[in-house]
């Protein structure tokens, strides 16, 4: 623990203390992505190539541009330049580029400059490196701010969970704020359990401190007794960087001592559990922390009044505690983490602003694809919708982005076979708690395949999990059906 | 939201017509309220909701959604509708999904009458049942072809029971109901109370005694219901039972009934058939040519009125803890107005006369100073050689949902480990029959450390000084030698139970003390009554919210029959029988001459016949010849008497060696009171037709007095109440402690907790608030005496505990006649360590013959670690003809009169030994 420095400012004391002059670097992208494509052998290569001057390599994680792995940055000052899907002889173009040749530098155009992303895949995990690139200035700031002002500030802005429900985050802080019980927790979900959804892994794994700054913020606002981190049973490396991060804030007093003139005193959990897509429902991870069987709540009550061990609960996602600290850091507009997928050449996370201009078409051409090319996306997985060729020039909306999902489907996909597997998707995760999912997601299944005679008794089932679920499982899981059937009836012709 | 104050009162519109509701109402609450029925499938009335069927849809106005009215809560001016076209699609969409799950695709019980409501006759789905049966348990079945995996009897089997015996295993699909584990049901841990049975909408859980098929079951067809109390144990549940065709054939819990809470155990559920058994009593018997022949009852009433006109001087009589406080108001009116005597006792002798002693010895009362309710509100929970689990499982159901559910501590002291250690924070487990060291040594670390209550025992108690020398002898080294116990756990204990942890509000809490016959069933049974009433004292633990102490009583009735005066040495009311100014008020009451003789406790009548000085005795509703520590010599007393009349339901062990019999209404057949445990009289109602001849006891008693007084040519009055509701008239006149009490009163508002002395009085939850009845408390020093009267030796290795088993009732008689539980407690069993089983070579199942001085038996062999070396448990049950009590030592308490049943030595032999007690002694020398 950190003795309080009373005479210079907070901020200006932690990086005193923990950040090093600035450098120029090699980074060498690991992570999930790059580990799986054996990016280390790379990155020992340019070791052995720049010998003595091989501590200027450092490993750090994904920048998200998965496709381009094995890959490496070469990073001095602004400049930023990435080399994608590396082989023996491109570790020479690195080396040549960080000793001075670097061609035609173009400047690294990733994922979002100065957003949620900023930081992602360009530091090595250590305290200092993210307090040099920013980290905890939006906290300091914030400090100065009472409780009602930050919730009121995040209203105006019209922020919402980025968990997928896309509840505003100042209702949720208010109604727990305002209850009387003191005892109040938040839960951050980390579970992540949705198909080809993998932000929060990448946010965890290349920038924990964000969360941890971001739960700090929310702390400060509503006021926790403590907070639970429920990370995704499989997702090791994020898990274990988390907790490196929530060691290194602990130790430096920023989470647990008195680092800032409000000693924040917060005890953060980490826990893991059985995974599967229901698991990152909100009311199964409370159940889950608890011990017990992993199945929705009821609600109401809502968790911000009978939440974790009857607490008044906050839950919010990895993305969104990320979110509010971007959001004190830089103004809007405010972005989305989309995990693309599917027939494109640039499969990765990418950081999207949600800002009035970004089409669809947009997204598939960043990823490299001619959106001509492609049939239709499925947005938000097995709870999701497909979007039509025709609604690509519509601007992308928040809310309908779910968790931020995007699987891009060519001419060729089958519509059809797609929305079987989704729908059996659906029946296998069901938990079957309650009648209308569990036998309605079975049924469901049993109707599709012969939906031309099953068409209106699919409508009408679809309707009674809508109206009648539990939880939002069973409340959605027909909303793919429909959108297939309504925009691609004809695939189902023959059936 | 939450920072807005809630009116207490709410206004809700359903289907267009106003109505309130209290805050914190749901919106199904509300609904059934206006007596509108819509599908709940998965809400019982006695547990919260499940949220699982989804079938309680309804449609609430400026809401998009339609909502689960089983909880939601009502906000003030909301306005519902139930039935709008909407609501009944999706309701009936629901419902088609939900019955599509049974094998024949209509569904089963309600789920099927709810379809049927939304025009549903069957499933539009081809039937996808899971099919999986478990027919282990020997009460009931589950068949998974009806069940709609509504969760109700697993959370009846969680938050209810607190048992957790169940649960749905397995995800989506593969969900079935199953014991945890997925052992079968038998070898889980399920104590077969049938909640979960009792909760089941559908009828998958369907019971195999008492009914037929589900769909009866469920529907409620043809039975109607009769709230009444169970007649097994002293907790008192609250009954609701079913009858069809003059029989019983259902049981559910009361949930209105505060001791119960709408629980019962496997004996109240499944155990009542017994009234229906064949081999009822039906007419009166009379012994001619030495054999019991039917007679009718004139014959045999004018035939027991003139042996007792001769018998005055020499008569004693037995009244029932079974029966009810009016049988047993005029037993014992009989006895003392009519025979001149106050020669009659019950079976308390056998339980709890010690505890009985201690209490009137240091508060003044001998009643349980608490209530149920005080377990849940307690952060100390202290129980003394209690099988709880055993003996009063609804009130083990109480202890487990306290630490479960309040967090509060449990501290266990018994040799044996029970159930309850599963959640004990704390289990001592002392050698058998060093209670007092053990209970001192907590005293002393309690004032050794400071803990103690300075201000209660200065404002309250007396004798402080005395006793604590006493027990500053006693150090938890000390204790450690004697009892086998660590030091340090006695020091936790102490510790815990002097200061209690806090509520989860943080509030402070108290501690309750609760003991059974393991602490009074001992030659030094007052003892360690007095060192544990002189812990609570201590600490100042009697008379708040969640604290108190509490003797749990054996049978039924135990605390009516004692609050009636079927005690030798108090009239109705305790009052003593040797003061002027009691004997003059009864003796005017019952306008005659009372005596102010003390009478003859049960264990001294043993003594007496055998002397010749009491000849004639008048049985009722007891079993003396099973239940009396070594029973050879009872035996011996019971044949030396000239005339015995048995009164009863079954013909037993005793009934077969008297003169007369008489047929007796059991419980079920008749109209009266049970007081429970803690002190709550409630209402017994009659269900059926007592069978044959049989009649109420009050009502031959009355018959009996009647002609005796008339032989005696005194007028014959007294004796003719026109119901049990009359009777009780006349005791609440005369009885200050129930003078607000009566039939009427207690149908309208339920149970009620003596003392309450006039109409507007609500009833005691708790005594000794501001005062004990003798003034002050008072510490009294008691020392570690020898563990038993009889100990160990080499002849007799083994310490013997004798207890009970949760399938049978004291000693067997009526549980005897339930299939259901002798299937599950077929024979007598001894429990055995299995260190001491391995070095002589015994296996589960084998039988064993166990040997005292005074007799033996053969059991059957169970190994565990239940109990530590050296010792070995058989419960008192007797079942084919085997009963621990052949063996037990009849050594007495010197002040209770209590046998020694807890602990005697034994030895273990193959079975048919022959007996190597040697010549049997004359009974001159026993004595
Ligand atoms: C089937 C299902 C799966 C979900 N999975 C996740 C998940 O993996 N991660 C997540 O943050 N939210 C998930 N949610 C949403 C959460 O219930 C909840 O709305 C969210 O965690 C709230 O945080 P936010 O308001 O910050 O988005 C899921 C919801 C459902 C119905
Ligand atoms: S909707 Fe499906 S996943 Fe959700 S509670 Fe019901 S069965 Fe479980
Ligand atoms: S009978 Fe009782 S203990 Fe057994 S499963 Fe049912 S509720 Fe649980
Ligand atoms: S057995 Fe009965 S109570 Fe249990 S889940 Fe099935 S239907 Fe419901
Ligand atoms: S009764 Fe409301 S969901 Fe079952």
């Amino acid at each position: 623990m950190v003795k309080k420095m009373s005479t210079l400012h907070p901020m200006a004391a932690l990086r005193t203390k923990y950040v090093a002059p600035p450098i120029p670097r090699i980074l060498i992208h690991r992570g999930t992505a790059g580990d799986a494509v054996g990016v280390s052998e790379y990155g020992d290569r340019i070791r052995d190539i720049l010998g003595e001057k091989a501590h200027f390599v450092v490993d750090v994680c994904s920048d998200g541009a998965n496709w381009a792995a094995p890959s490496a940055t070469v990073a001095q000052g602004t400049f930023m330049r990435r080399f994608e899907r590396l082989d023996l002889n491109g570790v020479d173009e690195v080396v040549e580029c960080f000793l001075g040749d670097c061609g035609d530098a173009e400047k690294y155009a990733g994922t979002g400059e100065k957003g949620i992303t900023s930081r992602m895949g360009r530091n090595d995990g250590s305290l200092g490196d993210v307090l040099s690139q920013g980290a905890y200035i939006a906290l300091d700031r914030v400090l100065q701010f009472s409780p009602e002002e930050i919730i009121s500030r995040l209203a105006d802005i019209g922020l919402t969970g980025r968990g997928g429900a896309h509840f505003p985050v100042s209702q949720k802080w208010q109604f727990a704020r305002a209850h009387a019980d003191q005892q109040k927790i938040l839960v951050v979900n980390a579970e992540e359990g949705e198909p080809g959804v993998f932000k929060d892994r990448h946010m965890l794994e290349g920038d924990p401190h964000r969360l941890i700054e971001g739960i700090l913020i929310a702390h400060h606002s509503v006021g926790f007794e403590a907070v639970y981190i429920y990370v995704n049973g499989q997702a090791k490396q994020a898990r274990l960087s988390l907790e490196k991060a929530l060691l290194d804030a602990a130790q430096a007093g920023i989470t647990g001592g008195e680092c800032w003139e409000r000693n924040f005193q917060l005890t953060i959990n980490v826990r893991s559990g059985a995974g599967g897509y229901v698991c990152g429902e909100e009311s199964v991870i409370l159940n889950s922390i608890e011990g017990k069987r992993p199945v929705p709540r009821y609600k109401p009550p809502f968790a911000t009044d009978v939440g974790l061990f009857g607490k008044p609960t906050v839950i919010n996602n990895v993305e969104t505690l990320c979110a509010v600290t971007t959001l004190f850091d830089n103004p809007p507009p405010q972005t989305k983490l989309i995990s693309l997928s599917g027939d494109v050449p640039r499969p990765g996370l990418y950081e999207v602003p949600i800002d009035g201009a970004m089409t669809w078409s947009g997204m598939i051409a960043n990823a490299g694809r001619n959106p001509q090319e492609i049939k239709a996306l499925l947005v938000g997985g097995p709870s999701g919708e497909f979007i039509h060729f025709q609604q690509f020039d519509d601007v992308l909306e928040m809310s309908r982005l779910g968790a931020g999902g995007v699987v891009v489907l060519n001419s060729v996909a089958d519509i059809q076979h797609i929305t079987n597997s989704l729908a059996s998707y659906n029946k296998r995760e069901s938990c079957g708690e309650c009648t209308p999912c569990r036998e309605g997601s079975e049924r469901l299944v049993n109707l599709l395949a012969n939906v031309h005679e099953n068409e209106k008794k699919i409508y009408e089932l679809v309707e009674i999990m809508t109206e009648s679920s539990l939880c939002q499982l069973g409340g959605m899981a027909g909303r793919p059906v429909l959108s297939a059937l309504e925009q691609f009836k004809q695939e189902f012709e023959n059936s | 939201m939450s920072l807005e104050v809630t009116p207490k009162v709410l206004k809700i519109t359903i289907d267009g017509v106003e109505n309130e509701v209290v805050s914190g109402s749901m919106i199904l609450d509300a609904i059934l309220a206006q007596e509108i029925d819509i599908p709940h499938l998965c809400k019982s009335d006695a547990q919260g909701p499940l949220g699982a069927c989804r079938t309680c849809l309804v449609e609430i106005a400026g809401s998009s959604r339609l909502v689960a009215a089983c909880h939601t809560p009502v906000t003030d001016g909301m306005e519902v509708s139930t039935d709008s076209e909407r609501t009944n699609r999706i309701r009936r969409g629901v419902l088609d999904l939900t019955i599509g799950m049974s094998a024949d695709g209509r569904g089963q019980g309600q789920a099927a009458l709810y379809a049927n409501s939304h025009g549903l006759s069957s499933s539009t789905y081809v039937p996808n049942p899971r099919s999986s049966k478990d027919e282990s348990n020997v009460f009931f079945s589950l068949d998974m072809n009806d069940c709609i995996l509504c969760g109700r009897c697993v959370d009846a089997c969680q938050n209810t029971q607190h048992i957790g015996a169940i649960g749905i295993n397995g995800l989506g699909e593969n969900a079935q109901i199953g014991s945890a584990f997925n052992a079968s049901w038998r070898d889980s841990n399920c104590t077969s109370c049938g909640q979960c049975v009792s909760e089941c909408p559908t009828g998958a859980l369907l019971p195999k005694t008492l009914i037929g098929s589900a769909s009866s079951h469920r529907m409620g067809r043809d039975t109607d219901i009769v709230s009444t109390t169970c007649p097994y144990c002293g907790v008192g549940c609250g009954l609701l039972v079913h009858r069809a065709e003059e029989r019983i054939v259902w049981v559910d819990g009361e949930p209105n009934n505060q001791s119960s809470l709408g629980m019962t155990c496997v004996k109240g559920r499944f155990g009542l058939d017994f009234v229906h058994s064949e081999d009822r009593l039906t007419t009166p018997l009379i012994r001619r040519n030495g054999r019991l022949e039917s007679a009718s009852w004139d014959e045999a009433l004018q035939l027991i009125a003139e042996k007792f006109v001769e018998a005055r001087g020499s008569f004693a009589s037995i009244a029932s803890a079974k029966a009810t406080n009016e049988d047993g108001y005029i037993q014992q009116k009989f006895v003392r107005a009519v025979m001149q005597t106050n020669s009659i006792d019950h079976c308390s002798r056998l339980c709890h006369a010690p505890s009985v002693v201690a209490l009137m010895e240091q508060v003044g009362s001998g009643a349980t100073s608490n209530s149920y309710l005080d377990y849940e509100q307690a952060g100390t929970l202290l129980v003394v050689g209690s099988d709880t689990s055993q003996n009063h499982p609804v009130i083990a159901s109480r202890l487990r949902k306290a630490v479960q559910e309040n967090d509060a501590a449990l501290i266990v002291i018994n040799p044996i480990e029970i159930e309850l250690c599963e959640v004990a924070t704390v289990h001592l487990q002392p050698r058998p029959g060093t209670d007092v060291a053990l209970l001192n040594a907590m005293a002393n670390v309690i004032l050794e450390e400071n803990l103690e209550d300075q201000i209660f025992i200065s404002q309250r108690m007396e004798g402080f000084e005395e006793w604590r020398e006493t027990v500053q002898q006693v150090s938890p080294e000390d204790a450690e030698k004697i009892c086998g116990v660590s030091a340090e756990d006695i020091r936790r204990a102490a510790r815990l139970f002097a200061d209690p942890p806090l509520s989860q509000n943080g509030n402070p809490r108290g501690s309750c003390t609760i003991w059974g016959m393991g602490v009074t069933q001992h030659t030094m049974g007052s003892d360690n009554a007095r060192a544990l009433i002189n812990l609570a004292l201590l600490c100042g633990q009697v008379g708040g919210i969640g604290n108190g102490i509490s003797p749990l009583r054996g049978q039924n009735n135990v605390q009516g029959c004692s609050d009636v005066g079927c005690l030798p040495n108090v009239f109705p009311g305790y009052e003593a029988v040797d003061t002027v100014e009691s004997h003059d008020r009864w003796s005017a009451a019952w306008n005659t001459e009372l005596t102010f003789e003390k009478g003859l406790q049960s264990t001294t009548m043993i003594e007496s016949m055998l002397e010749g000085t009491i000849d004639t005795m008048y049985v009722v509703g007891e079993n003396p010849l099973l239940s009396d520590p070594f029973l050879a010599h009872a035996t011996e007393a019971f044949k030396n008497l000239s005339f015995l009349v048995v009164q009863d339901i079954f013909m037993h062990e005793t009934a077969e060696i008297a003169d007369v019999v008489l047929p007796a209404a059991a419980f079920a057949e008749k109209d009266g009171t049970f007081t429970n445990s803690e002190r709550r009289v409630q209402l017994v109602r009659k269900i059926v037709n007592p069978p044959g001849e049989a009649r109420d006891d009050w009502k031959i008693i009355s018959e009996l007095a009647r002609r005796v007084l008339t032989i005696l040519g005194r007028p014959d009055q007294g004796f003719s109440h026109e119901s049990a509701s009359d009777i009780f008239d006349e005791m609440s006149s005369l009885m200050p402690i129930i003078g607000g009490l009566s039939h009427e009163r207690l149908d309208r508002e339920g149970g009620i907790q003596w003392p309450c002395p006039d109409v507007e009085h609500p009833g005691t939850p708790r005594l000794f608030t501001e005062e004990f009845p003798r003034g002050r408390g008072k510490f009294v020093g008691v020392q570690q005496g020898p563990p038993a009267a009889e100990l160990p030796s080499k002849r007799f290795p083994f310490t013997l505990i004798t207890g009970r088993t949760l399938y049978h009732w004291h000693g067997g008689v009526i549980t005897r006649r339930v299939k259901g539980l002798v299937d599950m407690v077929p024979v007598v069993t001894v429990d055995i360590n299995i260190d001491d089983a391995v070095q002589l070579n015994l296996h589960d199942g084998d039988d064993v013959q166990l040997a005292s001085r005074r007799g033996e038996i053969i059991a059957q062999v169970k190994t565990g670690k239940r109990q530590r070396r050296g010792e070995l448990f058989v419960p008192f049950v007797q079942l084919e003809g085997v009963a621990a009590n052949f063996l037990t030592n009849d050594e007495l308490d010197t002040l209770a009169g209590i046998p020694e049943y807890k602990a005697c030595a034994v030895r273990i032999e193959s079975p048919g030994t022959p007996t190597r007690r040697g010549k049997k002694r004359s009974l001159k020398n026993h004595f």
